[in-house]
């Protein structure tokens, strides 16, 4: 088992706008691939790909990665030993936005200085 | 101090919202119905593989449906259940609480129940390491009936 935690915390994790979102949505399945994809990534780590599904988890720069069901994103980084989710929202684009990259990166930054 | 997983924020969330509790509830049973198929496969004796060359699916399309990574159409879900000599039944949901009936009675060799006795022996057959209580399906009986 891999450690996945949202970041900050529970209260005031970043994903908590992606779940209103997937509320907002009205569609269980978005709700059950945020389910699978998170718990898959806790069972399988970077193994995710070739044991849950293909192209689950992909590599957008160092430290970044985004973990992809079909509606939406999430922003994950690994840092010792502990996949740290971020920011997540809903694709409108085949590119995944600007903004949301700083997003994550700015917080990656964060979790790098207060870990240390 | 241990930290905080997805799992507890799941779990939290499913308690304080009531969407996401009945979401988290329908969730549960698509997942019964999957490990259902997995567990009968294996009681079989199957590999993914052979019961993708009796459904004609591919092995992957199989991993992918044990996996939860692909919801299978309505077609295939019964093509699975029907090669795994399973039934899927739909029942009234405020059904009394189950009734739990063994389908199967216990002596292999007592052939005084013809049907009961053929299909164990294809159980028995197919996984000869020997069988317990618990290789056997559990048959909920409900006396409640649809609304004509």
């Amino acid at each position: 088992m891999y450690d996945v935690i949202p970041y900050p915390d529970n209260d005031n994790a970043l994903i908590n706008s992606l779940l209103a979102d997937i509320k907002k949505s009205g569609d269980n399945k978005n709700y059950n691939d945020f389910k699978r994809f998170t718990e898959s990534l806790s069972l399988h780590g970077f193994e995710i790909n070739t044991k849950f599904k293909k192209n689950a988890l992909r590599k957008i720069e160092d430290d970044l990665y985004e973990l992809r069901p079909l509606k939406f994103r999430i922003m994950v980084t690994h840092f010792q030993n502990v996949f740290y989710l971020l920011n997540g929202f809903f694709k409108d684009t085949n590119k995944t936005p600007n903004k949301e990259k700083e997003i994550a990166k700015h917080y990656i930054q964060e979790i790098k200085q207060n870990t240390k | 101090m241990k930290k905080k997983t997805i799992a507890d924020y799941i779990e939290k969330l499913e308690k304080h919202d009531d969407l996401f509790k009945k979401w988290g509830e329908l969730f549960r049973k698509e997942e019964q119905i999957i490990q259902s198929l997995i567990k009968a496969r294996k009681h079989l004796g199957l590999s993914q593989q052979m019961l993708a060359d009796l459904t004609n699916l591919k092995q992957s399309a199989v991993a992918r449906i044990e996996s939860g990574a692909h919801s299978p159409q309505l077609n295939t879900l019964v093509k699975i259940a029907d090669a795994l000599s399973l039934n899927i039944d739909l029942q009234p949901a405020d059904c009394p609480k189950p009734h739990k009936q063994t389908l199967y009675t216990f002596n292999i060799f007592n052939t005084a129940h013809d049907e009961i006795s053929n299909k164990k022996d294809n159980f028995y057959t197919l996984n000869e390491g020997g069988l317990t209580d618990e290789d056997f399906p559990i048959k909920y009986t409900c006396n409640q009936t649809f609304p004509a």
